[in-house]
């Protein structure tokens, strides 16, 4: 399996200054966002914060208000098709024809686009283990996760260069999550690049290298989840054997909570000064977590909140 | 596009042999009514016998007739035929866009490299087949009955395709205002509701207008007052200026929906 090359050198997605107006209110107030060749790049908040509009307006469902929109360096509303001939996409609630089976749906789609039968369909119901039997029955008669599978299969099959999912792992069992994560890794291994919204932290922090954060129609912050980490407090569970501490004097050191002799922590970057006093107790258990996304997420909108946006 | 018009003839396959086999049932049934009540002669003293208001009703639903073509075309007119051909064109229509963008899988189809216009052209060309074979059905009903009971006088085959041809203009008119509906909305139902309300409104207007002199005037409002099959025998010729209203409105409310539909966000 081979993905198309891009024939430009031009950032797979470009945003610069997004709007969307919807009478007066502002769906998108100025989205910049840059998505480069290769990337799995995760785009983060709850509901209603601008992520499907923002998807609808790249893959030319929806016109934007001011600024621009550009994929493969094309116009994402004037070059539309061209740039679908190029891309997968999974909607976040995709519907299907409950009078097809799972075969004539997915063949459908495929002659739309250009194929019909798109060059990664058998594989890809192999490893998503839609067998032909179930294939061979009428849609109305899927369960949701079915569904979701034959949705994923319609968005890769055809081997795009750019892959734009919507919350792609709503309806899926944690086993055929973890076949989703290796072939979406797999994917970007071949080349192809992967832009996807999700509001389960732990999923993005798993598969994406990159993140955006969008609240109320602006990305707050971009960059790499290794780099957003940075810097961040940690958390640290220790668990005394005996009596434990009156108070800890380790700098940059919070108690956050205390049960008994289970005491819970927040620490700052420094951890050699917590761990040089902890070494005069007796200490039965220590957990040392790095940082979720989950909490910068958290982080950045409780300090959003707090500046009164 | 191809493969569009293929997928929506097959999905429409159903209605378009029910009520195609319908329409010719009921095509047949005219042919046989007009023998049981005994031709012409008979069916004018049934007429006579009917109160003047009356003969104003039934005349605003083509069942006046003075010739067996005059009462085959009329068939055309009645109720039954209307509300299959409006049911039809408005079940089918109301769909090509509200319909997929409720569903959702509009999201899956114009996510391929479609331009806009030709997946709309692939939906409305498949109705726009629909349609023909239901007249084309209906049409075989009027010549099977006509076989069946035998000439009482002479059938004229190209008064009838005339007829057809009057039919299928009315046909295109609802489906371009129901398809102009559908393109700007994001809900089937709503959609199916507002076609049929202008539908019968249309149709009241013009009730309205044949029953009571002083809203004579609203008659030329409604797209039914340029479907008059049963005057095609009657009068001769081709009714171009009906045919070109109805081809007129099918034209610019087509024109009107392509337009924005391509234009339009599918934010739903």
């Amino acid at each position: 399996m081979t993905t198309q090359p891009s024939t430009t050198d031009a950032p797979i997605i470009q945003l610069q200054g997004l709007t969307k107006p919807y009478g007066k209110l502002h769906a998108l107030k100025g989205v910049d966002l840059t998505v480069e060749r290769g990337a799995l790049y995760g785009f983060l908040g709850p509901n209603g914060a601008g992520k499907t509009t923002s998807i609808r307006v790249i893959t030319g469902f929806i016109r934007p208000g001011e600024g621009t929109a550009r994929v493969f360096g094309l116009d994402a509303w004037k070059d539309s098709v061209a740039i679908k001939r190029r891309i997968g996409f999974l909607p976040d609630s995709p519907g299907m024809y409950g009078g097809l089976t799972g075969q004539e749906f997915l063949d459908y789609l495929g002659r739309l686009s250009g194929d019909a039968r798109p060059v990664l369909q058998r594989e890809l119901l192999e490893r998503l283990e839609l067998p032909g039997e179930a294939l061979s029955r009428k849609l109305k008669g899927y369960s949701q996760g079915m569904k979701r599978k034959v949705a994923l299969v319609q968005a890769m099959q055809h081997n795009p260069e750019l892959l734009i999912m919507d919350e792609p792992t709503d309806g899926l069992d944690p086993l055929m999550q973890q076949v989703f994560f290796a072939l979406v890794r797999e994917f970007t291994a071949r080349g192809g690049t992967v832009f996807m919204s999700s509001h389960i932290l732990p999923e993005v922090e798993e598969l994406c290298e990159r993140v955006a954060i969008i609240r109320g129609g602006r990305v707050i912050t971009t960059g790499k989840v290794a780099d957003l980490r940075d810097g961040r407090r940690r958390s640290m569970t220790v668990v005394f054997r005996g009596q434990p501490p009156e108070k800890l004097d380790a700098p940059g050191v919070e108690v956050v909570t205390r049960v008994g002799v289970t005491w819970q922590l927040s620490v700052s970057d420094n951890i050699n000064a917590l761990l040089r006093e902890l070494a005069g107790y007796d200490i039965e258990d220590m957990v040392y977590e790095r940082p979720h996304l989950e909490e910068l997420f958290m982080d950045h909108y409780r300090s959003e909140e707090s500046s009164g946006d | 596009m191809i493969s569009v018009w293929l997928q929506t003839l097959k999905g429409y396959r159903t209605p378009v042999l029910l009520v195609g086999f319908g329409l010719y049932g009921f095509a047949l049934l005219l042919a046989y009514v007009f023998q049981a009540f005994g031709g012409l002669e008979g069916l004018g003293q049934l007429v006579d016998l009917v109160p003047e208001t009356m003969r104003a009703l039934l005349q605003a639903q083509g069942g006046l007739a003075t010739s067996v073509n005059g009462w085959l075309a009329g068939g055309y007119r009645h109720p039954v035929f209307l509300v299959a051909i409006s049911a039809f064109m408005i079940g089918t229509s109301s769909r090509v866009v509200a319909g997929e963008v409720e569903r959702g899988t509009i999201l899956l189809l114009l996510a391929r490299p479609l331009v806009r216009w030709h997946f709309l052209l692939g939906k409305t060309g498949a109705i726009l087949l629909g349609l023909s074979v239901i007249l084309a059905l209906s049409w075989a009903g009027t010549w099977t009955g006509v076989l069946i009971i035998g000439e009482a006088e002479p059938v004229d085959g190209a008064v009838l395709l005339r007829v057809m041809f009057n039919a299928l203009a009315l046909g295109l008119a609802i489906g371009g205002y129901t398809t102009l509906v559908s393109s700007v909305s994001s809900d089937g139902g709503q959609t199916t509701g507002q076609a049929a309300g202008i539908t019968v409104g249309m149709f009241f207007i013009d009730y309205l207008a044949i029953l009571w002199a002083p809203a004579s005037f609203l008659g030329p409002l409604s797209i039914f007052h340029y479907y008059s099959p049963a005057d095609i025998p009657d009068v001769g010729g081709t009714p171009w200026l009906d045919l070109g209203v109805l081809f007129g409105v099918a034209v610019i409310t087509y024109a009107a929906a392509f337009i924005l539909f391509q234009r339009r966000d599918i934010s739903r």
